[in-house]
């Protein structure tokens, strides 16, 4: 009889393989007349599982809201069951006024502009002081040499987003702009490389069944 | 306690600071005070990148705008940069990669760019796609073949559709355009339109999370509200990233001080320390 891991874990990751190989190649490879258009029509059919997973995750949540919605019954109102009404009510308003007027429809782009909107800028507006006035004042407290140097590049970057500051002293700006197109850059690009290696030794770990992570976890649950 | 820590505490309190940063703002709405400005390469690489375009080439711009994106990230600069392109008598095919977006640039279309009044006809100098889902295959998907969607965002089949007759993949485009998403998503787009099919590509999202690509993938970009101010500045269609980066002469002042204060205060309480401690001894 198939083993539970080789049809919840190595066959997935044989098909995952496959599809991957296709579309690497594709990518790296000059472009072949057998290989593209298979491409493509894996990608294609990626956008479309996507879909059918956003619809779920979707479907899961609205679930979970109307199993609590009508849990409330016997365990009472609370915040939860407020948050959950309120969840449920926009469902059911947005709905109706986008099967109401049809795609690309007014209503539904209305309540979402001009309340969601001004709710998000309101939001901002109570969350940026603190990030932008309180945060520094926490975080770059010069405590040691690193801390001094953080401090100091965020100091040399911070000089080049004050246009009247780069517009007297010009040199601002060009050691703002070093900054970022060299050492930031640097890191970036070790970060990127990092990475992209230990992607791939994941990956390797994974395809010779090394790899314990989730779905090893799952398996032998 | 130290007179600083004394000051600190007393008066640099949340509420204190919220109340003090929005009387400054509401001030600094009331009665903007507009500094000297330059422009920096980037930007003018930006705007060159579509002062090159013909009259009548098309721009594909990406966009996922969703929930968040437009109250937070530049709504009025899209409008300056959307406005400009229209100026140019350029077409515009938006591809939308999150739910929310295909109704969002709609409405963006309508309520901000205006783009009746420029003449801008649906269908003809601009279309919405529909959500295309997968984020990356999707954006590959789209590249390989931008009849892909089948249909634009009122299901008209994208064959009736004028200003699809002539671009089957993104490389029959003049320039391609991203936006939004964040750091994960603008690799995406250069990986797969850029690098894939060799397009032109300018960022409108930040220097950042495409500086290694900048200058042989990407030909212009806008540094987060730097940029977009300088945009703005510079083509004079004027949004908010102007006045919102002017601000910054004060509000990045406002940060250094309280940086400044907050070290002095952490010094001289462990100034105060040593003295307790040696006293003591």
């Amino acid at each position: 009889m198939m083993s539970t891991r080789i049809y919840r874990r190595q066959i997935p990751i044989f098909v995952v393989s496959f599809f991957m190989a296709v579309l690497l190649i594709d990518y790296y490879a000059p472009k072949l007349p057998i290989i593209s258009p298979v491409s493509s029509t894996f990608l294609a059919w990626g956008a479309m599982i996507a879909l059918i997973q956003l619809s779920f995750g979707y479907l899961t949540l609205l679930r979970m809201h109307v199993e609590r919605a009508s849990r409330a019954q016997s365990e009472g109102f609370n915040q939860r069951t407020f948050k959950t009404i309120i969840v449920l009510a926009t469902f059911v308003i947005m709905t109706v006024i986008g099967i109401y007027e049809g795609r690309g429809n007014a209503g539904p782009s209305f309540l979402f502009w001009y309340s969601n909107l001004v709710a998000m800028a309101g939001v901002g507006t109570v969350l940026e002081w603190i990030s932008h006035y309180s945060s520094p004042a926490r975080m770059f407290k010069i405590t040691s040499l690193e801390s001094g140097a953080m401090f100091l590049t965020w100091l040399l970057v911070c000089f080049r987003e004050m246009p009247t500051v780069v517009v007297l002293f010009p040199f601002t700006e060009s050691i703002g702009d070093w900054i970022m197109k060299t050492p930031y850059m640097a890191s970036n690009r070790g970060v990127m490389i990092a990475a992209g290696i230990g992607i791939v030794i994941l990956a390797v770990r994974a395809l010779v069944g090394k790899e314990p992570g989730l779905v090893e976890m799952e398996v032998t649950k | 306690m130290t007179a600083v820590e004394n000051f600190v505490t007393t008066w640099l309190t949340p509420k204190k600071m919220a109340v003090f940063f929005t009387i400054l703002t509401i001030l600094y709405m009331l009665f903007p005070v507009m500094l000297p400005m330059k422009v920096s390469s980037w930007t003018t690489d930006y705007i060159a990148e579509i002062d090159r375009l013909e009259p009548g080439d098309v721009v594909v711009w990406g966009h996922n705008w969703g929930d968040l994106i437009p109250a937070r990230s530049g709504l009025t600069f899209n409008t300056a940069v959307m406005q400009y392109l229209m100026s140019k008598q350029l077409k515009i095919i938006f591809v939308c990669f999150s739910p929310a977006t295909p109704s969002n640039m709609y409405t963006f279309m309508h309520d901000y760019a205006k783009s009746e009044d420029y003449g801008y006809v649906y269908g003809v100098d601009w279309v919405v796609t529909p959500f295309i889902s997968g984020e990356e295959s999707g954006i590959a998907a789209v590249g390989d073949d931008m009849w892909y969607p089948k249909v634009d965002m009122f299901g008209t089949p994208i064959s009736e559709i004028p200003i699809y007759q002539d671009i089957h993949v993104i490389s029959d485009a003049q320039l391609t355009m991203c936006d939004g998403g964040g750091f994960s998503w603008q690799p995406m787009y250069v990986r797969q339109w850029a690098i894939r099919h060799k397009m032109r590509m300018v960022n409108n999202y930040g220097f950042q999370v495409i500086a290694i690509y900048y200058g042989i993938y990407v030909q212009g970009c806008l540094d987060r509200t730097r940029g977009q101010a300088e945009f703005e500045y510079a083509t004079d269609f004027q949004g908010e990233e102007v006045l919102r980066f002017q601000f910054r002469n004060i509000g990045a002042s406002l940060v250094f001080l309280s940086v400044a204060l907050g070290n002095i205060a952490l010094y001289s309480k462990k100034k105060e320390e040593r003295d307790t401690v040696g006293v003591v001894a």
